[in-house]
């Protein structure tokens, strides 16, 4: 079997200093998995508005606007900073208040399954309510949204022209502000989806590996960079990173743990995941809730019957790789302030923190400090590198 | 207790009101670690009001080192079931059974603590036949203890072969399956299982079929267990009784009682060596007419003129916990006076109290007097104590 495996190796031509490097044909399936990007857009069912210009040009508003805040200081992109790749670039967020984890990027937000860390709800619609509801975030209520449409002309007639009421209408039985707070929340989200990163140098390695089944594009290849291909290989290879990180988006969309502490403070613990999942169960603003335009899709089935699991305790989001370079610090709690520290955390993972009948895929690596180089060039090599 | 239970039973059939047995049933949590890594976050005291706050009766706790078991014990003897790990680290779990110092360890240990078990430990297959695991087989059987182990059935089948009459607790019921689980508890009579880290056998408070049949089968040797692995798993123990009292409601109620805490208690007697408390118990014991006491001063060496606690043990002849009610005081024969304060003594669960405001204000010879209200009547009994 070892013998026949090793018959399967396709030799890759490699950039001039590089020594020769190889993927068996498992690696480079799952090489090209990781593409093409970027991938087919759909429109979200559960969002009327999905794809909708005057929602997308409210939502762009409103994500900069810090009246939507209780105090008039608050804006989404307080912490999703567009010149800081949609980041706060802090440890820790900070909204009314001082938070407890870190602000991820919403590129690509568009792709995710559920949102946030912990998965508190699986609609970006209903992760954009989420926020301007929470107390230590910008503590408004559905009333506020009312009356900051109605009181600005331009966003009023944005509402009328993405919804086709008056902000404070209803669609359902529901009040007017809850109801317009949602719509708020799908106009945000409409914006969001238009977050969608470049192509990458790996996108192009990738698609010239695509081209030739047998050996590859010689000559796009080896514009690759040899350190990023070296990296790559510990990727695919011995880092078994693609486990987790797979697909183009470099996710599974799901939770895990990585073994990074969840105290958040003295007698204090950050339940990711199962938390989230309580939350979730509890959200109205959800696929298969009220307010969803399509709660009946097969999305909506799948999320609503997800499982609690006593893994799911400490257990957070398996991010998305793409622009990771640009979107320090990292880990849920910021902990980790480079990416080569998030490198070496997992070269060096301490399994005592980990179960022993947990997943099992992650082990020490004891990478060298120029496999460290290798794998942060490749890292390196997911950045479209429009945003700096 | 029985009473409450019945009292909760809806219209006569056998499942109970969730919220009702959510808020008040005991438990008993047999799989719980104290590590190494847990002591600074999450100090002794912390640890114990977590415990108690989950509304458990018994903890089984063994860590890596023994000490965090040590400083549990002594904080809480009602509370904690010591079981005796044989990893210094928890780094050990794959070495120890090869390792020739084991053996000698844990016999040292043993010969200078109370322990109800060694455990629980990694082993797998014929590993469990290597002397280091065989010398842990003996000393368990020499000592009248349990074994709690992290194996596979034929490790489990190994174990038994070397000694027929060893009492083993499954962790994690080997995450077999459920018929598996059964044909092994039919083959082993002494074989008891605990639920650690398995979320299969149900989910939204309802038993899985299968699970069920193997729970009504083998009412009397299942238990429950959270499996603190990790410091921050700690506070998944309160999330993780709430989660095991919703199931437990959908089970018969005897059965339900059996595995939430009868099954650990009465293995826990039986390893403990005596119907009452006071043989091996710690701290200072007394008996008198079938009743047992032990105590524990908090702090161990009091102060005159300071105040201090005391943790208290009550055991009664027979199978049945105490259920009665005492009062704590204390005198000075010499002098025929007492204490200028009238301690409070409030119960901290079945047969186990703890008595504060207690302040000795002169040295000398001191005698602590308990009144025990049994259902048989009045049972004093009295210490002496020299305050120095």
């Amino acid at each position: 079997m070892r013998a026949m495996f090793v018959a399967l190796l396709v030799c890759l031509s490699m950039a001039a200093s590089a020594a020769e490097i190889t993927f068996s044909s498992a690696q480079r399936a799952t090489i090209l998995s990781h593409g093409p990007w970027p991938p087919r857009i759909v429109a979200d069912p559960s969002n009327r508005v999905s794809g909708n210009g005057a929602a997308i040009a409210l939502g762009k508003r409103l994500f900069s606007d810090p009246r939507l805040s209780s105090t008039g200081t608050v804006s989404c992109a307080g912490c999703h900073d567009e010149a800081k790749d949609f980041t706060d670039g802090r440890r820790l967020a900070h909204g009314l208040m001082p938070l407890a984890r870190n602000t991820p990027t919403v590129w690509n937000v568009r792709f995710n399954r559920w949102f946030g860390w912990a998965g508190a709800v699986d609609t970006l619609w209903g992760a954009s309510v989420r926020p301007i509801l929470a107390a230590d975030e910008m503590a408004a209520t559905g009333a506020h949204a009312v009356a900051l449409l109605l009181g600005d002309g331009e966003l009023t007639n944005l509402f009328v022209s993405a919804f086709g009421r008056q902000p404070g209408a209803t669609f359902s039985n529901e009040t007017g502000g809850d109801d317009t707070l949602v719509a708020v929340g799908k106009a945000l989200a409409a914006y969001q989806e238009t977050l969608v990163t470049r192509r990458t140098p790996f996108d192009d390695f990738r698609d010239a590996l695509a081209r030739d089944s047998d050996n590859g594009d010689g000559a796009a290849m080896k514009r690759y960079p040899a350190a990023a291909l070296r990296g790559l290989k510990i990727f695919v290879g011995q880092g078994r990173c693609s486990v987790c990180h797979l697909g183009p988006l470099f996710t599974n969309g799901e939770f895990d743990d990585a073994g990074i502490s969840y105290f958040t403070g003295p007698g204090k613990v950050d339940k990711g995941r199962y938390g989230g999942i309580g939350l979730f169960r509890l959200s109205p603003f959800t696929r298969h809730g009220k307010y969803s335009d399509r709660p009946d899709d097969a999305m909506a089935r799948l999320t609503q019957g997800v499982a609690l699991r006593h893994r799911d305790w400490g257990a957070f989001r398996v991010p998305s790789l793409r622009n990771v370079a640009l979107t320090g610090p990292y880990m849920h709690n910021g902990s980790l302030a480079t990416l080569r520290d998030v490198v070496r955390h997992y070269s060096e993972i301490d399994v005592e923190r980990l179960h022993t009948d947990g997943s099992a895929i992650l082990r020490p690596l004891h990478l060298s400090p120029e496999e460290i180089d290798d794998l942060l060039a490749f890292l390196a090599s997911l950045s479209d590198r429009t945003s700096r | 207790m029985k009473r409450l239970l019945s009292a909760i039973i809806v219209g006569g059939g056998l499942s109970f009101s969730a919220a009702s047995v959510s808020a008040q049933s005991p438990l008993a949590d047999a799989h719980i670690h104290y590590s190494h890594d847990a002591w600074d976050m999450l100090p002794a005291e912390e640890a114990i009001k977590v415990l108690r706050r989950a509304g458990l009766t018994k903890a089984f706790v063994s860590s890596s080192s023994d000490e965090g078991t040590q400083m549990l014990y002594r904080a809480a003897p009602d509370l904690i079931v010591p079981v005796l790990r044989p990893y210094r680290r928890r780094g050990e779990t794959g070495t120890w059974f090869r390792d020739a110092t084991v053996g000698d360890m844990v016999a040292k240990l043993l010969a200078r603590n109370k322990y109800a078990g060694i455990g629980e430990f990694h082993l797998f297959g014929k590993d469990a036949d290597l002397p280091v695991p065989r010398r842990i087989v003996s000393l368990a059987a020499q000592y009248g203890i349990f074994l709690h182990a992290h194996s596979d059935a034929e490790a489990v089948d190994r174990i038994f072969a070397q000694h027929a009459a060893a009492r083993v607790l499954w962790a994690h019921s080997g995450f077999a399956a459920p018929e598996d689980v059964a044909a092994m508890l039919a083959k082993h009579k002494n074989l008891w299982s605990d639920l650690a880290f398995r979320s299969e056998h149900a989910a939204g408070g309802k038993v899985d079929p299968q699970w069920r049949k193997v729970f009504l089968a083998f009412p009397d040797r299942f238990m429950i267990g959270t499996d603190t692995y990790a410091p921050e798993r700690w506070y998944y123990v309160i999330d993780h009784a709430e989660w095991s009292r919703q199931w437990l409601a959908d089970l018969p109620g005897e059965v339900a009682e059996n595995i939430a805490y009868r099954n650990a208690e009465t293995l826990a007697r039986w390893a403990l060596g005596s119907p009452d408390c006071t043989t091996g118990a710690p701290g200072t014991t007394v008996a008198k007419d079938g009743y047992g006491l032990s105590y524990q001063l908090e702090p161990a060496a009091i102060q005159v003129g300071q105040p201090f606690a005391m943790n208290i043990s009550v055991c009664q002849a027979g199978e049945t916990p105490f259920d009665g009610g005492l009062r704590v005081d204390a005198m000075m024969p010499a002098h025929k006076h007492g204490m200028n304060y009238k301690p409070k003594v409030r119960k901290a669960g079945r047969g186990s109290f703890r008595a504060e405001g207690l302040m000795l204000h002169m040295r000398g010879e001191w005698r602590f007097n308990f009144e025990l209200t049994a259902a048989t009547g009045v049972v004093r009994m009295g210490v002496d104590y020299t305050q120095q």
